[in-house]
């Protein structure tokens, strides 16, 4: 402020002509830039705040949103638990049984257990399962190995009915 | 405008200054549109903490079939004072078929003079929905969780139940509970040195699903068999329980009477106790298989040893008879087994002496928890030599199942001892759990070897005969069955009941390589009061359709080379 002070007193002294206006244009071009500084941090401190604002505002909204998917998680959740628990209910051995009689099924009078025939080309086989690239380059046989089975099922059909011997399991 | 130098300054100043303000002007806008659309979430999340729920996780049989599952239910009520006087007979009108009530009992709730009424509980969405559609004022439709149980009364003993308030009872839901509940997730707001809202995310984990070893239709298979000799018996009560004697699972177990885990409003609690794991009994006869198997262990006899039955023996100053008053003469172990003789049994824990005895049945599992997979199990009760309460007499009354206790799955584990070729095994319900992509097997435990194969097959041997030839009631068609009858005396305390009995019968089938263990228990019947005419024919029924179900072969040769 001193300094500004006797720089208008010389200007005075120059140009007295327009000393009055000369005068008031620099008093105001001077704080002018002071202002330019106080406008440039109030921006910066009203961008941050904006920024801060969008970035809480965008938080809060994505917060809402994963609730809202949290929320229909849980009831297409306990939505798929209740069609599990209808399906359940259809299910019940009392209401199957009371469908099947009424549908004229009856309860097996006689149960015949076969003993069936295991095709060789299936204890060749890798482990029990069926294995059809083993089977198919099995050099053994010539004939694929679901017409052996079905071969060897069939035939096994058609002996009568053997009981397994004593103490055989399942 | 003039564009005179003099005026520069002022319209920077004036630009800089419309700059400012719109930046702030967009500042304040963007937080009013927070506070008017954001608010609520920042508001809710801000301090607290928010709970993600998990979902319990579901029971299901060996075969996938659901036991219990839980799901959003709706409970209908009203505040009678909102709903409008003139609509409360049409609105009673219209609930009345979706809520299962009498349109006056609905009127009667809606004129009440109380500020809330709850008009129905645990509804499914679609009810809610239609009621809410109707938009009358007063109407309530409360969303809640709930654990239903679609197969209503069937196994309602082994799954226990959820309370409305989530609190595990009894059963699988108590045992399993912490890891049926699984972990509820959570959220909570916390703002970081900026003071920038952050959230912290933790997802729920939902509870594991548990698969049985119960398998549902022979469950039912029981259940029925059972329901029907407890009402034709008029017994007080009926406990069945499978097992695979070969590796302890526990295929069905019933108990009568049962409740409906959904509805248990009116229920006597004592009906949610599982009877087969927490109630002791005196099991009676049944008992002796396990005496003769451990004498035949110990060496004290072999199969061919005979003893002389002369109607009564004396054991620590008690006059032990048998069943039938009668004396036998010379007899077998074979026929001591075979028409339960209380003096041969006697006679046998008297030539093993106390020590051996005790430590054959402690062996067998007595005493101690069988560790299965089921809440509030019970250790049964037994006096040993030592024991301040013991008395000699006890050796002689114990031996045929007199004087101690056990809970049904203690005896079926050590009769299914024998069958598996003298180890116990320890029963298991839960197969296997599943949490996520995670699975976890049960193995079955054997417990320890109690008797050699060899005593075990013995025994097994004379059971075989003992069906055969006296106990025809257990006969299955093709099939070897080894069984035991038992029909024990009721302790009261006064002694025992001169007219109430306990009628048991114990077996498993196919005898050589036995897949079922079974025992079926009844309580105080009426007309028949003895376990070969009362339990066993129970015990054939679930056999007979168990191994069908199993698809179990006949192992015995049989006239018309069929089973049924």
């Amino acid at each position: 402020m001193i300094r500004s002070q006797s720089r208008t007193t010389t200007f005075a002294h120059s140009m007295p002509a327009a000393g009055t206006l000369v005068r008031q244009s620099y008093r105001l071009a001077l704080p002018s830039r002071m202002w330019l500084y106080v406008a440039a941090c109030l921006a910066a401190v009203a961008a941050m705040a904006f920024l801060h604002l969008t970035q809480a505002s965008y938080v809060a909204a994505q917060v809402e949103h994963m609730e809202s998917l949290e929320r229909g998680l849980l009831e297409i959740k306990q939505h798929n638990n209740a069609l599990r628990l209808q399906i359940a209910e259809y299910e019940q051995a009392a209401r199957i049984k009371q469908r099947a009689a009424a549908l004229g099924f009856r309860e097996p009078e006689r149960v015949e257990y076969v003993t069936v025939t295991v095709p060789a080309s299936y204890t060749s086989m890798k482990g029990s399962a069926w294995d059809p690239s083993q089977a198919m380059s099995s050099p053994s046989s010539q004939l694929p190995p679901w017409w052996i089975a079905a071969v060897g099922q069939l035939s096994a059909w058609n002996q009568p009915p053997v009981l397994a011997p004593a103490n055989t399991g399942p | 405008m003039s564009s005179s130098p003099e005026l520069q300054p002022y319209r920077r100043t004036f630009a800089v200054t419309l700059a400012l303000l719109g930046v702030v002007a967009l500042g304040i806008g963007r937080l009013t549109f927070v506070q008017l659309t954001g608010h609520s979430a920042v508001a809710s999340n801000s301090a607290d903490l928010i709970t993600l729920p998990a979902m319990r996780g579901s029971i299901y049989d060996q075969h996938g079939y659901l036991l219990a599952a839980s799901s959003l239910v709706y409970d209908i009520g009203a505040v009678p004072a909102l709903v409008p006087k003139a609509d409360k007979g049409v609105v009673a009108d219209r609930l009345a078929p979706l809520l299962g009530k009498s349109r006056t009992e609905l009127f009667d709730l809606l004129t009440a003079d109380a500020t809330f009424v709850q008009l129905q509980r645990g509804m499914p969405a679609e009810i809610a929905k239609q009621i809410s559609s109707w938009k009358v004022p007063g109407l309530q439709c409360e969303k809640r969780s709930s654990r239903s149980y679609p197969n209503g009364t069937l196994a309602s003993a082994v799954t226990g139940f959820v309370t409305d308030e989530g609190q595990a009872a009894y059963g699988l839901e108590s045992y399993y509970d912490e890891q049926l509940r699984g972990c509820d997730g959570r959220r909570q707001a916390a703002q970081d040195s900026l003071g920038t809202l952050t959230y912290r995310v933790q997802a729920p984990v939902d509870g594991a699903d548990l698969y049985l070893s119960l398998d549902r239709n022979l469950q039912y298979v029981a259940e029925d068999a059972l329901a029907r000799a407890v009402a034709s018996n008029d017994a007080k009560q009926g406990i069945v329980v499978v097992m695979n004697p070969q590796s302890g699972a526990i295929l069905a177990m019933a108990v009568m009477p049962n409740f409906d885990p959904n509805r248990r409003q009116n229920d006597d609690p004592a009906v949610w106790n599982n009877a087969a794991i927490s109630e002791v009994y005196e099991p009676g006869s049944v008992f002796k298989v396990l005496t003769i198997a451990a004498a035949l262990d110990a060496g004290v006899i072999t199969a061919q040893s005979t003893y002389y039955d002369s109607g009564s023996i004396t054991i620590g100053g008690e006059v032990i008879k048998n069943s039938d008053r009668a004396a036998h003469g010379e007899t077998t172990i074979a026929d001591l087994l075979a028409h339960s003789l209380n003096v041969g049994a006697a006679h046998v824990a008297g030539r093993m002496g106390a020590i051996k005895f005790y430590e054959y049945v402690q062996g067998f599992g007595f005493t101690r928890l069988t560790s299965v997979d089921l809440a509030y199990e019970a250790a049964g009760i037994l006096r040993l030599p030592g024991d301040r309460d013991w008395h000699e007499s006890d050796l002689g009354t114990n031996s045929f199942g007199q004087g101690l206790s056990t809970t049904p799955v203690q005896m079926l584990a050590a009769i299914s001892a024998v069958a598996n070729g003298g180890v116990l095994m320890r029963p298991y319900i839960v197969e296997r759990m599943v949490q996520g992509g995670k699975v976890i097997n049960t193995v079955p435990q054997s417990v320890r070897r109690v008797v050699s194969a060899e005593a075990a097959r013995q025994t097994t041997d004379m059971l075989v005969d003992a069906v055969d030839t006296v106990m025809t009631a257990a006969i299955v068609p093709g099939y070897r069955v080894a069984g035991k009858s038992g029909t024990s005396q009721v302790a009261t305390p006064f002694g025992y009941d001169p007219d109430l009995t306990i009628a048991s019968y114990v077996g498993y089938v196919p005898a050589g390589a036995p897949q079922l263990a079974i025992l079926v228990i009844l309580h105080h019947p009426v007309k028949e009061q003895w376990g070969t005419t009362a339990a066993a024919p129970v015990f054939r029924e679930i056999a007979e359709q168990g191994l069908t179900m199993l698809g179990v072969p006949p192992d015995r040769a049989q006239a018309g080379q069929t089973a049924r």
